[in-house]
């Protein structure tokens, strides 16, 4: 059966901005270069979001260091750990149960892309990890909703599946 | 239920779109110095062709773009998709 937990402890931040000597600065403080293709993931941990968006994930702050290498630059860091709940929805049957209430086609999603989409109307940014692995990314607000309808869609899964 | 091609992310649901009315509606550059009327057709006039109209979309459920698309009002088809301040394209002529 499948099983949701929050993942605590995270650091994000959304990054904004554009432009060569933007990609070189981030690239110095983070240490990876972000994804330039939409709806990848860059194996540092920086999401696309949009042609000039991303989402950083860390386990710990990043925004200081990037703050400090894009001095003077036209762009923008936004600590969002507080605004955004991580949920990670793992074991068998995972993905049928993601897939029953978002209507986007889960099956060519991979580690190394991400989707930004609608679960049970709510807005999700979904990451394939290894081993089967889906991590949720949903605003604070909308996390108990969206919890409590995961488990209910695991419980009807349950119910439903063969003895 | 219309698919509506995301420029950036593909291929989606209509209700992942907020829909931003008619594009190509250019705000006139000095409002006090248009008529009422002339003012009064800026707000409020609008084409509503029976055929394709070009519209302003914004993948609101995704990537928070806005672009625009030609979409027949009938059919619903969506015959092209196209950045914000792009000239309007031409509808193929299966289309009109």
């Amino acid at each position: 059966m499948a099983e949701v937990r929050e993942i605590d402890g995270l650091s994000l931040a959304v990054l904004r901005g554009g432009g060569a000597e933007f990609r070189a600065a981030v690239a110095g403080a983070l240490g990876f270069g972000l994804p330039e293709a939409p709806n990848t993931v860059a194996a540092g941990g920086a999401l696309w979001l949009g042609p000039d968006e991303w989402l950083l994930v860390s386990g710990e702050d990043q925004t200081g260091p990037l703050e400090e290498a894009l001095e003077g630059q036209h762009c923008a860091v936004v600590d969002v750990s507080e605004a955004r709940a991580v949920l990670e929805l793992s074991g068998p049957g995972a993905t049928e149960v993601l897939a029953s209430g978002c209507r986007l086609d889960l099956d060519p999603l991979r580690p190394g892309a991400c989707a930004q989409t609608a679960l049970a109307r709510a807005h999700v940014l979904l990451e394939p990890r290894a081993g089967g692995v889906w991590r949720l990314y949903v605003g604070r607000s909308f996390a108990a909703y969206a919890r409590a309808w995961i488990e209910d869609a695991i419980a009807l899964q349950a119910m439903s599946a063969p003895p | 239920m219309m698919r509506i091609e995301c420029p950036w992310c593909g291929g989606r649901d209509e209700t992942e779109f907020h829909y931003g009315g008619e594009a190509h509606i250019a705000r006139p550059p000095d409002p006090d110095a248009l008529s009422d009327e002339a003012w009064a057709d800026y707000l409020f006039m609008r084409a509503n062709p029976k055929g394709v109209h070009a519209e302003r979309w914004m993948h609101a459920q995704g990537c928070r773009r806005w672009f625009n698309l030609l979409r027949h009002t009938v059919s619903h088809d969506i015959v092209a998709v196209y950045p914000m301040g792009a000239p309007r394209p031409e509808a193929p002529e299966t289309a009109r």
